[in-house]
């Protein structure tokens, strides 16, 4: 029987608490399992019980003759979800340039490339780059005397 | 006490710097009220980095201000554009643009405007007296009483919330259970920390809000892509917006009415904060005089959900200062906020902390007076805001949320444990689990475990046999139920009619 996207999260909940609950298992006092047992239980059943009521959902669907390809119809298409991964991507790509090479660099870097790829035109993208970066400077270093993360690479060089 | 405690309110206002903050909370609050796709939890959750440098009395009138404003900034793209900026605003939709269709969007903005302002001066005088009616019930809860009201919390932004019951609670499961990891007090275990330092202290609060709110909204606008926005009304002068305002005043008493539905709405944790401008505006169609012409622009219909939609702020600001109960999705961040200064919500607010509840009910009906004088000459630009294209806010609001990331312990790894947040978020956000109720499990669940061992300690296995905390897990069971019974009470009436 194919399961539906929706089916399918319930599955990685309910695998993730019973993993959970093995751990709690294992903890020594029971003070310190106790709470994680009965909260993590509670969910693990719950997560039982929507998985199979979105089984059941599935079977009513097809049973009526409507052969719902699921595409997780109101979760998103597939193009959607690649369009999520692609921006997210973005988003982690500049925290691991944050982490490399500090917020001074990454910030410009990021606004340039990424609000260049979003079609914004040169002037705007370059007058960001540059303005943004130095309101950040302007307020946390100066202002706050927050030092802004300089990356890993210059501290070890450093 | 209570007079200390207002004198001491009013000392607050003497003070400069608040003004400041309640200005900056509503310049904010417009702002992200009128963009659609961004909201008050998005600007909440980026001001958050900034509230642990701030004293309690200055962080939270600004939270408060930002929330209390966003409405308003929502109900200008309603009536401009057709489209909320905020949920709420969709009430205010249905006769706002149809009367900006029919030319007359300056009046439905002045009436919506002075409506909102109308309905926060009733919520800053009922809430003033909310405060007495709701002590003594406060006063009586115990250590016992805390464990249920925690879980009737959970329950009730689980079961009544958005998404379906079973999500709702799976998703408060899950933030009580992220909130076990690190180290537990009473037997001094590390638990699921997998040997890292950083997780000995527990998840941090606010990579986790940032992730399960800020991050997916900026995925889904830029995926979206564009400007939601594409043609705007025109607003042709203030003379139009004028004709609103005294609207408003020769329906005094519809406003007044919404206002306190409004107020009691969101006394109701969950749902009621959302259903009140629906109510007020079914109410408002019912008493009407033309009741059919609501719906193709009658100005009645963008009063009474303007005035309820403020008034309800009181209420749940209310109900989560005085209980811990948050009375919407937005209270989480409130709650949160007042966890990062180290404030624990309940009848310490009522108490040592009244001063600040006072002061912020009334940062209410300052902040909303303060939203209707800037907004009201400014209506006819307002629109414009909501133009600004996804692909420059989204840049510029990640890295926002990034540096306000670092900002909050300067620890770089809250980078990685927000973006592993943020796909969790979006993952909730597009299969409908309940990302407030998820926050709310996470917040409250150091307090659920000091108060459930405190209480074992102290009354044995049978701690739950006290009026109190037998009326609450009554309330609970109520929630649970509340659907199946309505389904077939509902079914029945269907069968009846066949």
């Amino acid at each position: 029987m194919r399961l539906n996207v929706t089916s399918w999260v319930y599955i990685s909940i309910s695998g993730i608490v019973a993993v959970s609950l093995l751990m709690s298992l294992r903890m020594e006092y029971l003070s310190s399992k106790l709470l994680p047992l009965i909260i993590g239980g509670v969910v693990f059943v719950l997560s039982v019980i929507g998985l199979i009521r979105e089984m059941a959902s599935e079977k009513k669907n097809n049973f009526a003759g409507q052969m719902k390809r699921d595409e997780g119809n109101d979760a998103g298409s597939l193009s959607e979800w690649i369009g999520y991964a692609v921006h997210g991507s973005w988003i982690a790509g500049f925290f691991l340039v944050i982490y490399l090479l500090g917020f001074m660099a990454a910030v410009p870097l990021f606004l340039l490339l990424y609000m260049k790829w979003l079609g914004n035109r040169w002037p705007v993208v370059i007058a960001f780059a540059v303005v943004i970066p130095f309101v950040l400077y302007a307020i946390f270093e100066i202002g706050v005397g927050i030092d802004l993360y300089p990356g890993i690479l210059f501290l070890y060089f450093d | 006490m209570t007079k200390i405690a207002l004198l001491q309110a009013l000392q607050n206002f003497a003070s400069p710097e608040i003004w400041l903050f309640i200005f900056i909370g509503v310049f904010i609050g417009i702002v992200f009220g009128i963009v659609p796709g961004l909201s008050g939890i998005v600007a909440v959750s980026l001001v958050l980095p900034f509230v642990f440098i701030l004293t309690p009395e200055q962080a939270l009138p600004l939270i408060i201000s930002i929330w209390a404003v966003q409405f308003m900034g929502g109900s200008v793209t309603a009536i401009l554009l057709g489209i909320p900026g905020t949920p709420p605003s969709a009430a205010t939709l249905l006769d706002g643009y149809p009367m900006s269709q029919k030319g007359e969007a300056g009046r439905a903005l002045g009436a919506a405007m002075t409506s909102s302002g109308a309905g926060s001066v009733v919520t800053g005088l009922v809430a003033l007296a909310g405060v007495f009616v709701v002590y003594p019930m406060v006063m009586a809860l115990r250590t016992a009483d805390m464990v249920f009201i925690v879980l009737l919390g959970i329950a009730f932004i689980g079961i009544l919330g958005s998404g379906s019951m079973i999500k709702g609670l799976v998703s408060g499961g899950l933030g009580l259970l992220i909130s076990f990891i690190g180290f537990q007090p009473s037997s001094g275990l590390a638990r699921f920390t997998f040997g890292s330092l950083y997780l000995y202290d527990g998840l941090p609060l606010l990579p986790v809000i940032l992730g399960i709110f800020a991050l997916p909204e900026m995925i889904t606008l830029a995926n979206s892509g564009g400007s939601i926005a594409k043609t705007a009304a025109v607003v042709r002068g203030m003379k139009e917006v004028w004709v609103g305002v005294r609207d408003v005043g020769q329906h005094w008493g519809l406003c007044v009415r919404s206002a306190i539905i409004g107020f009691v709405a969101g006394l109701i944790p969950g749902p009621g904060a959302s259903a009140a401008t629906f109510v007020a505006y079914g109410q408002a169609k019912k008493t009407s005089k033309h009741p059919e012409t609501f719906g193709s622009g009658n100005v009645e219909g963008v009063i009474a959900p303007e005035s309820a939609n403020d008034a309800k702020e009181g209420g749940a600001v209310l109900t989560t200062l005085a209980i811990g109960i948050p009375g919407s999705g937005d209270m989480v961040l409130l709650l949160g906020a007042m966890t990062l200064l180290g404030i624990a919500p309940g009848p310490v607010m009522l108490t040592q902390y009244l001063p600040l509840t006072i002061t912020l009910m009334w940062t209410i009906l300052v902040a909303s007076f303060i939203g209707v004088v800037i907004c009201l000459p400014l209506c006819p630009y307002l629109a414009k805001v909501a133009f600004i294209p996804s692909r420059i806010l989204v840049p510029v609001v990640i890295t926002m949320v990034a540096v306000g990331l670092f900002t909050y312990k300067e620890v770089i790894t809250d980078l990685l444990v927000a973006l592993i947040f943020g796909a969790i978020g979006l993952v909730m956000k597009k299969f409908e689990f309940n990302r407030p109720a998820l926050v709310l499990g996470f917040v409250l669940g150091t307090v659920f475990e000091r108060n459930f061992f405190l209480a074992l300690s102290m009354n044995g296995p049978f701690f739950f046999m006290r009026p109190v905390s037998i009326g609450i897990i009554l309330i609970i069971i109520a929630l649970f139920v509340y659907d199946p019974i309505k389904g077939v009470f509902e079914r029945s009436a269907r069968r009846r009619k066949q």
